[in-house]
């Protein structure tokens, strides 16, 4: 009785091992895996996402607005953010040529991953036709935009205001070019 | 106690019968002191026993006269009755100047856990204990003991593995060569209607799910409840263009707002 009570001890033992040994891999791997390895979690995320834009808008009792062409959003260091448009844009006035770059204080909230933007100004291509007033009136609308970014898969980014999603980009990484 | 020796014989210490395993006719019967002789050697299998110790344990102990010459004609005996059941090299070796060695293969059936054990504590025991039961039933737990949890890591990993390598939040079809998830994550009663808005909508936009391998989100958004005599819906729709290795290269986004009163 005693040699069997041993042996099964140690067969118990050796259930007990592989039971520990199980728990603790698959705890390691969810904690590592299912973890949020993500830039958003961080105050001052470093940002450069570019994604091709298909705008319309059909006010009641008003002309179409469009807008087809490409975005760029990239943070300047930990402050400032640059949002880059590019394209054609079509308005009740005519057909305009868009190529501006709207620069932008950003506050961003991790716990939320929300996005306070204020506009402070913008730098407009020789190449851009648009009347400042009807971009501003077509496209930004606000000096502050509130936008929640969510990291929808590996390297893609979308953009949502509060009311719906509005921009889904591409992230690009950033390589060091040797210089000269 | 029965003993099994080398298999073959099979020796009754009870009843001091010799006698070939499952074979009682050919059984045996041993003197007494030719058992305890043979029970004696069996005891020390593999190890040499002293002349001396053997006339004691045989004979003095059981109150009769220890002599050599016995000694040896109950050996010879034993040699006798081993080569009659077939075991042809003698297994009862003579030490010289010393005593006798048995040299053979004793299992033990243990009649009794209680006799068996008794057995075991003798530290001049040297038998190779065989209970058949007990150690077909140790070598089962012991292999189900290593097996079962070999299978149970292999299932844990497999199911887990997967899951803690994709994170799955989204409601996905499929349209042709695209994937269609819904960033809502709805499954509402309103789906079907969805699913033709959205595609006419792909079709209004030229959006190609036959060529292209691509993902596409989109979400529909009421912004204004109709009771307020106003509605504003919302299409967003992005399509993501995928590589060979799924990874997304481009993202084309078709955001669509309309403003009704």
């Amino acid at each position: 009785m005693r040699e069997l009570l041993v042996s099964h001890a140690k067969t118990m033992r050796i259930i007990a091992l592989y039971c520990g040994v199980t728990i603790a891999i698959a705890v390691f791997m969810m904690t590592y895996f299912l973890r949020d390895k993500s830039e958003f979690d961080t105050p001052h995320p470093a940002l450069s996402c570019k994604g091709e834009v298909h705008f319309s808008l059909q006010p009641p009792e008003a002309t179409l607005t469009v807008m087809n062409g490409n975005i760029s959003i990239i943070t300047l260091g930990t402050q400032r953010l640059a949002l880059h448009y590019s394209g054609q844009l079509r308005e009740k006035e005519g057909v305009f040529y868009v190529n501006r770059t709207l620069l932008m204080d950003y506050l961003y909230h991790p716990e939320n991953h929300v996005m306070e933007l204020t506009y402070t100004g913008a730098h407009v291509s020789s190449l851009d036709t648009v009347p400042d007033a009807l971009f501003y009136q077509a496209l930004v609308r606000s000096n502050t935009l509130l936008m929640r970014v969510d990291e929808v898969g590996h390297n893609l980014l979308l953009f949502s205001s509060p009311e719906s999603p509005q921009f889904m980009c591409t992230t690009q990484s950033i390589s060091k070019r040797p210089v000269g | 106690m029965e003993y099994f020796i080398n298999k073959r014989i099979h020796f009754d210490s009870d009843n001091g019968l010799l006698m070939l395993t499952g074979n009682e006719q050919s059984a045996i019967q041993l003197s007494r002191q030719g058992c305890r002789l043979l029970s004696e050697l069996i005891t020390h299998c593999g190890n040499t026993v002293s002349r001396e110790n053997l006339l004691q344990r045989v004979w003095e102990e059981q109150a009769l006269t220890p002599s050599d010459g016995n000694l040896s004609n109950h050996i010879s005996l034993l040699r006798k009755h081993f080569f009659q059941l077939g075991i042809k090299k003698n297994i009862i070796i003579t030490v010289p100047k010393t005593g006798f060695r048995l040299e053979a293969d004793i299992s033990l059936r243990a009649f009794s856990k209680e006799k068996f054990f008794s057995l075991k504590k003798r530290k001049d025991i040297s038998l190779n204990i065989t209970d058949n039961k007990e150690n077909k039933d140790q070598k089962w737990i012991q292999k189900k003991g290593h097996v079962y949890p070999l299978i149970a890591t292999i299932v844990t990993l497999s199911v887990l593995l997967p899951l803690s390598l994709y994170k799955v939040n989204r409601t996905a079809s499929n349209l042709d060569r695209c994937k269609i998830i819904d960033l809502a994550g709805n499954r509402g009663l309103y789906l079907a209607e969805e699913l033709k808005a959205l595609t006419t909508f792909i079709k209004k936009n030229n959006i190609d799910c036959k060529k292209d391998n691509s993902i596409i989100y989109f979400k529909f958004t009421n912004a204004l409840p109709r009771q307020n005599n106003g509605d504003m819906r919302v299409i967003f729709l992005a399509q993501c263009r995928r590589r060979n290795d799924n990874r997304i290269t481009h993202c084309a986004n078709y955001w669509s707002a309309t403003l009704k009163r």
